[in-house]
């Protein structure tokens, strides 16, 4: 299923009310009644031993209270729910997050090792430092910013995007000018591997208001630090300062955020369609097959091949 | 019925007992009966097995004879526990009538378990004599006979208490001037009130009273509408106060309206409700006297308002001045569900709303 996180919320916190919530519904729903219970009981008086044999016994089926709900308990507790999260998002990124319930997380497993890129958007400001690289940090230094021009903006975002997809050739051990590297390329984006380092394919500005300004990121193998460090680097490059003030992810591989659940509907009543509607959206996804070109395949072949 | 014929073969072991008892010889005087029994309960009219089955046939080795526990005056019943040892109170409640009662009442006998160690001491309760009159008593306080089930779910440790304790607290009550419409609001609402000795709770009354003067009628009127309040703990009301006087910043008159208006907010969690309040009037620019009319405002979620709020910005309806047109009171910000307000406040449609929480 695919959710979208809120901000200020830690997965922990988010995999708890989605657990609750589903706990919560199945056990509302119509029970089975308890089972029966079958009691012999001997008619005979116990206390007069010289009767050679039972008498009569008399045989009662009843209702088993120890299957009643107030005794036994909730038929189904959160934690009997397994729930993985497909991408880790920061405490303070909100957006689309993939979660697997039970068996579906091995299909999230699959589609992890296929390693999706996400997009993202990031809001972010000219003219202040803070220490945490938020906008509600303490702030270091307050700069001026009159002097950026979209051009400018613009320039810098590409030489970075342009870095970026040489060290992609560098980690894969090729030569960027040279014809494997082209060969690999054909095939298909290059991806690193599951704990490679932070890569962006992808970097360009949406809107732009000065101190205001939205961008927007395609990457893989990123983190909530790594992001707000890249906005400060940013700013530092463009001779000011910059910090954020929402991240948000809009794309995890095929999920958007239009697929994605508000909070309000984490119950029974929109889960079953949405992962049905999930579901559907995985298996339509081309079969990617084992040439994709993995970080270490050719150091050291550790990972298995990837497919979706 | 594993005890039982362990001892039955153990005896035939000592007593060099070889024939192959007849199941029916065996049968009727507690073999069998135990065998279908489920835990060995609560036989407390114990069946042995009769002395004459084995008297007659068999020969007695006789330093064995004063221990056979089985060769004894007919009068002596035998010492079994009432209970085996158990795993949960699940498996005593289908022989237990106090258990099976209060399953009735609709008792969780299962919250027993999970939060309390109920089940050390309830199954030596005598129904009779302890349960129903405490029962009897609650009803005629004035709990509603739906509600005793809730009642005592959250607190068992009333079924322990004596008729004559739980008389005298009800008697303080009624010597402070509650009447009984009040005692009864106060019981219902909060089981743990009996539990408070009269002096714990003429502390208590008396802490609050000094704490935000309150006269008499206003002191009654906050323990009625939130009786919790006095059983809480002491030390959380004066952290509360800390938080509205230096955090928030109400003064002491405006604390005490708060009070009476809404004493539930002594309950919460005093970082979230500074949190709060701080978005509602630094950003929302929602001043006192807003507050202090609607103070429902407080209890709100906070990611609720932040929604809304935020909603009405990006639709340039945020106005909280009651003087100027397309007024939006704090009320109608917190109460009704997303469609209709997205579709009655915000003039828009619920599929803005939840575009525009996705932005978010």
């Amino acid at each position: 299923m695919c959710l979208y996180k809120p901000t200020q919320i830690s997965w922990k916190q988010m995999r708890n009310t989605l657990a609750f919530n589903i706990s919560r519904d199945i056990n509302e729903l119509e029970q089975d009644a308890p089972r029966k219970y079958v009691k012999i009981e001997s008619l005979t008086d116990g206390t007069n031993v010289d009767l050679p044999a039972p008498a009569s016994y008399s045989v009662t089926t009843i209702p088993n209270l120890a299957d009643h709900e107030l005794v036994r308990g909730p038929a189904i507790l959160a934690d009997d729910l397994r729930l993985q999260p497909g991408n880790l998002l920061g405490f303070r990124t909100a957006g689309v997050v993939v979660v697997g319930l039970n068996k579906g997380n091995r299909s999230l497993h699959n589609l992890n090792l296929s390693r999706p890129t996400s997009a993202y958007h990031i809001k972010s400001q000219f003219g202040l430092a803070t220490d945490s690289h938020w906008d509600d940090g303490k702030v270091w230094e307050k700069t001026t910013f009159i002097h950026i021009s979209r051009d400018k903006l613009d320039r810098m975002l590409a030489s970075i995007q342009a870095s970026n997809q040489k060290k992609m050739f560098e980690y894969c051990g090729v030569d960027p000018q040279s014809q494997t590297a082209y060969e690999l390329a054909s095939k298909g984006l290059l991806r690193p591997a599951v704990n490679g380092p932070p890569l962006i394919y992808g970097i360009k500005c949406v809107h732009f208001n000065p101190p205001d300004f939205t961008l927007e990121i395609h990457c893989v193998n990123e983190n909530e630090q790594y992001m707000a460090a890249l906005i400060h680097d940013l700013g530092l490059s463009l001779k000011t300062t910059a910090v954020c003030q929402q991240i948000r992810c809009i794309r995890y591989g095929c999920f958007t955020v239009d697929d994605a659940l508000l909070r309000k509907h984490w119950s029974l009543e929109y889960l079953p369609d949405h992962m049905s509607h999930c579901h559907t959206k995985l298996r339509s996804l081309p079969d990617i097959g084992p040439q994709l070109a993995t970080y270490d395949r050719l150091q050291s072949s550790q990972n298995p091949p990837t497919k979706s | 019925m594993l005890r039982h014929s362990l001892r039955f073969k153990h005896v035939k072991f000592l007593l060099g007992y070889t024939t192959i008892r007849n199941q029916a010889q065996c049968a009727g005087k507690g073999v069998v009966a135990s065998a279908v029994q489920q835990n060995n309960l609560p036989v407390i009219s114990f069946q042995k097995p009769g002395p004459h089955v084995l008297d007659d046939e068999l020969r007695l080795i006789p330093s064995q004879e004063i221990d056979n526990p089985l060769v004894v005056d007919s009068s002596f019943e035998g010492v079994t526990p009432l209970f085996s040892p158990s795993f949960n109170l699940a498996s005593l409640v289908n022989k237990s009538e106090l258990l099976q009662l209060m399953v009735k009442l609709g008792v969780s006998i299962h919250q027993w378990e999970r939060k309390t160690d109920v089940h050390s001491w309830v199954m030596a309760l005598d129904f009779k004599k302890d349960v129903q009159p405490i029962i009897q008593f609650l009803v005629d306080q004035g709990v509603a006979s739906d509600s005793l089930g809730l009642f005592f779910t959250k607190n068992p440790y009333i079924l322990k208490s004596s008729i004559e304790d739980l008389e005298i607290r009800i008697n303080y009550l009624h010597s402070k001037k509650f009447s009984s419409e009040m005692i009864s609001r106060i019981l219902s609402r909060n089981p743990h009130w009996l539990l408070f000795s009269p002096e714990r709770i003429d502390n208590r009354l008396g802490f609050v009273q000094q704490t935000f003067h309150l006269t008499g009628d206003e002191l009654r009127a906050v323990a009625t509408k939130e009786s919790r309040l006095i059983t809480s703990s002491l030390q959380g009301i004066k952290l509360m106060n800390f938080g509205f006087k230096e955090e928030m910043g109400f003064e002491a008159h405006q604390i005490k309206e708060l009070l009476l208006a809404k004493p539930k907010l002594w309950l919460m969690n005093k970082s979230m409700l500074v949190d709060r309040f701080d978005y509602l009037h630094n950003t929302m620019k929602m001043d006192y006297e807003s507050v202090l009319r609607f103070p429902a405002v407080l209890t709100c979620r906070g990611f609720r308002i932040k929604q809304r709020h935020e909603f009405l910005c990006h639709l340039n309806r945020a106005q909280y001045d009651p003087k100027l047109p397309r007024y939006v009171s704090p009320l109608q910000i917190i109460s009704d569900s997303d469609t209709y307000f997205a579709v009655h406040i915000a003039r828009s449609s619920i599929q803005d709303f939840n575009d525009f929480c996705k932005t978010m």
